[in-house]
């Protein structure tokens, strides 16, 4: 069952299967955005869609979620996520995004337990890309369309049926748990396929010495001009399936308060601004800096990789046209003298 | 000359002489159709400028940006010189900005290009049902366009205009002090369909009813406002935080606070040019709304807004003869 195919004729039939042990999740399109969402039968998976409009961390972040509320009397924490779930069709950059955010909200220091729980509870059951689009630039960032980074069973689009093959124990359980829709061997396929999907690949950055060419740039004055265009919509930590910057509020309730965590983004006016007045990143140059710093410089150090998976998101969505790979490519060609003058 | 041609003469020229110290215009872009704003100080790097059929942000967004310094810095420097290449609707927002006292006449030299409609990428897509579009080659007003297939596809331009560009009708700055090409006159609607005038036809609660509807998708990022010229308040009502006017967002009704918030504020005010509807990175359909406070201020007070310095807004003025209707019979 490691690796075999399932008929796509299949597919309605596994899905109810899945669907009587586990809550389903995969992409939806509406009017050409796609989203991930429940999914109650198989006509209503968009599985040949690139990439979704906004990536599968929401799943893992909602936008919203209730921490604890507070009746007035009693702080009652809100009940863990227990519910079983597999989430269907994500790309291998958005798995590869959830081990970047493992980083942060499950590390030796901080241990969330929401998002532990959600990703204790979640079955990954990627789907490879053989159709890259000329805006994604994953294996500059060191992922692949056939990554298996964070992926528990990858899926491959071969025309009438998926190839299936088992990553972690985790995803060998789920494909011996559903075994009988999987039949057949696809070894030998995979490299081909994935040897192709990468061909397609455009972009020809290579981002492992970004961080080190940040290192003296904090104080240059590229960052004003760099940031001209850009208005702050926060468009790009939306979408981006490794930005996870946060909020705590209150949202008041007949007794007492609910907390809130919902998205934040460094882009926002207000993200840094303290409670006495002052702002450390006053202005768009300041804090268009730390939105790159954070992903190529600060990132790296912490945790020896770059904050961004390259699913390309951003470049497709920002109403300025601010091409983050341009971006990186001059940095990467500015003479290394220079940037650490 | 061509227009582009004569855009980078003209900017040259006033950086030259000294007579702005920044130059607002288009760039080439790093996608198919699209075109990048851009910002030019120096007379040598004006052939940075473009003009093309996909220069579709309204530049008008940077000036209010460009007359706000640092808010930290104890002597701020003196206001900048600023061109700016406008089409009809930026032509329109910089007008509302300088009533609205965001820009300053004398700093402005305001540059005004005919624009035949923007063409939008993402209409494209939609169109051609494709995911990508990976180049587009205009000649005469057909469009031949590959998607991610490699497939070719030559469509007339009026199907790919962007929504705001269908309708219309002001296609030509009313306000400026150069000019660059032939202006068109104002005109019909280039490709107008019925589907906002449905909206505006329908009873109160079924406009409530697709209101929510669309608004449910909003995921509050706010990209319509930041993307909107005449959302240059400091702090936005929806960021403020004492007091803080704003729910968590986590129900449905913080998303229509802010949506009716933001929508009550352009009343009047909106130009139509759609730059909120393209820059939400999930689609909310905010035009419909929008192009129902356009015919309101239209229809109510026969106020267009943008195309004259001197007549008053009309949400700021009371006159006798002031529409009620909308008060005492809403239906
Ligand atoms: S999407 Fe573009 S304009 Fe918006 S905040 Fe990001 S870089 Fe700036
Ligand atoms: S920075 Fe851009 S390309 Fe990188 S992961 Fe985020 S959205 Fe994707
Ligand atoms: S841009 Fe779209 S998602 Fe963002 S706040 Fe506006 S309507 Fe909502
Ligand atoms: S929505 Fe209203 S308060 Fe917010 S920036 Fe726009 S005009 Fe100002």
């Amino acid at each position: 069952m490691a690796d075999s195919k399932m008929a796509k004729a299949k597919l309605g039939e596994f899905l109810a299967a899945v669907s009587a042990d586990y809550e389903v999740y995969g992409p939806k399109a509406d009017n050409g955005v796609v989203t991930f969402g429940r999914i109650a039968s198989a006509d209503e998976l968009a599985l040949t869609y690139s990439n979704s409009t906004v990536s599968a961390k929401e799943l893992f972040l909602p936008k919203t979620e209730t921490v604890y509320e507070f009746d007035g009397e009693n702080f009652v924490d809100d009940p863990l996520p227990e519910q079983k779930r597999v989430v269907l069709g994500l790309r291998p950059c958005d798995c590869r995004a959830l081990t970047l955010l493992d980083g942060t909200f499950d590390c030796e220091r901080v241990q969330d337990p929401f998002y532990v729980t959600r990703r204790a509870n979640t079955v990954l059951v990627a789907l490879a890309c053989d159709r890259p689009l000329s805006s994604c630039f994953c294996t500059a960032t060191g992922g692949d369309p056939y990554g298996e980074e964070g992926v528990d069973v990858l899926l491959s689009d071969e025309g009438e049926s998926f190839l299936a093959k088992a990553v972690t124990d985790r995803g060998k359980d789920f494909l011996e748990q559903y075994g009988k829709f999987f039949s057949g061997k696809a070894a030998g396929k995979w490299a081909e396929r994935a040897k192709a999907a990468s061909g397609k690949m455009t972009c020809d950055l290579s981002l492992a010495e970004v961080s080190q060419r940040l290192d003296g740039l904090f104080e240059d004055d590229m960052w004003e001009r760099v940031s001209q265009k850009c208005i702050g919509c926060g468009t790009c930590s939306y979408l981006c399936p490794t930005c996870y910057c946060f909020d705590l509020i209150d949202d008041k309730t007949a007794t007492g308060v609910k907390k809130i965590r919902r998205w934040d983004c460094c882009m926002f006016q207000s993200f840094a601004l303290h409670a006495s007045g002052h702002d450390p990143r006053p202005i768009t140059a300041a804090r268009f800096r730390q939105k790159i710093m954070h992903k190529f410089n600060y990132h790296p150090q912490r945790c020896g990789l770059n904050s961004c998976v390259g699913c390309g998101r951003c470049v497709r969505a920002c109403p300025v046209n601010l091409d983050i790979r341009q971006l990186l490519g001059d940095i990467l060609a500015a003479a290394p003298s220079a940037a650490s003058e | 000359m061509s227009v582009q041609d004569d855009i980078r003469q003209t900017a040259g020229q006033l950086l030259a002489d000294g007579k702005v110290d920044l130059v607002i215009g288009f760039a080439e872009g790093t996608l198919a159709m699209k075109a990048a704003p851009c910002f030019i100080t120096a007379a040598d790097d004006v052939e940075q400028l473009v003009w093309n059929s996909f220069c579709l942000n309204n530049l008008a967004v940077y000036l209010s940006r460009c007359f706000t310094p640092d808010p930290q810095l104890r002597e701020p420097p003196p206001p900048p010189k600023v061109a700016v290449i406008v089409k009809g609707c930026d032509g329109r927002s910089v007008v509302g900005l300088i009533k609205e006292q965001q820009a300053p006449r004398e700093n402005l030299t305001i540059i005004a290009v005919p624009c035949d409609g923007m063409l939008d990428a993402d209409v494209a897509r939609r169109v051609l049902g494709a995911e990508e579009i990976v180049a587009a080659d205009e000649v005469d007003g057909a469009v031949k366009i590959t998607d991610e297939t490699g497939k070719e596809t030559t469509v007339d331009r009026k199907e790919l205009l962007a929504e705001a560009c269908r309708f219309c009708t002001h296609r030509a700055a009313a306000v400026y002090d150069q000019t660059i090409g032939e202006l068109p006159a104002d005109a019909d609607p280039l490709a107008p369909d019925d589907q906002f005038e449905a909206y505006c036809q329908k009873p109160t609660a079924d406009k409530w009813r697709q209101f929510c509807s669309e608004i449910s998708k909003c995921v509050l990022c706010k990209a319509c406002r930041s993307a909107c010229p005449n959302c240059y308040c400091r702090t936005c009502f929806a960021d403020q935080t004492r007091p803080n006017w704003m729910g968590s967002g986590a129900k449905l009704g913080d998303v229509i606070f802010y949506h009716l918030g933001r929508l009550f504020h352009q009343a009047g005010r909106c130009v139509d040019c759609g730059a909120c509807v393209r820059a939400c990175p999930v689609g909310v359909d905010l035009r419909t709304f929008t192009y129902k406070l356009v015919e309101d201020a239209e229809q109510l007070f026969d106020f267009t807004p943008g195309l004259d310095l001197e007549q008053a807004p009309p949400l700021t003025v009371f006159a006798p003869g002031d529409s009620e209707n909308f008060i005492t019979d809403p239906e």
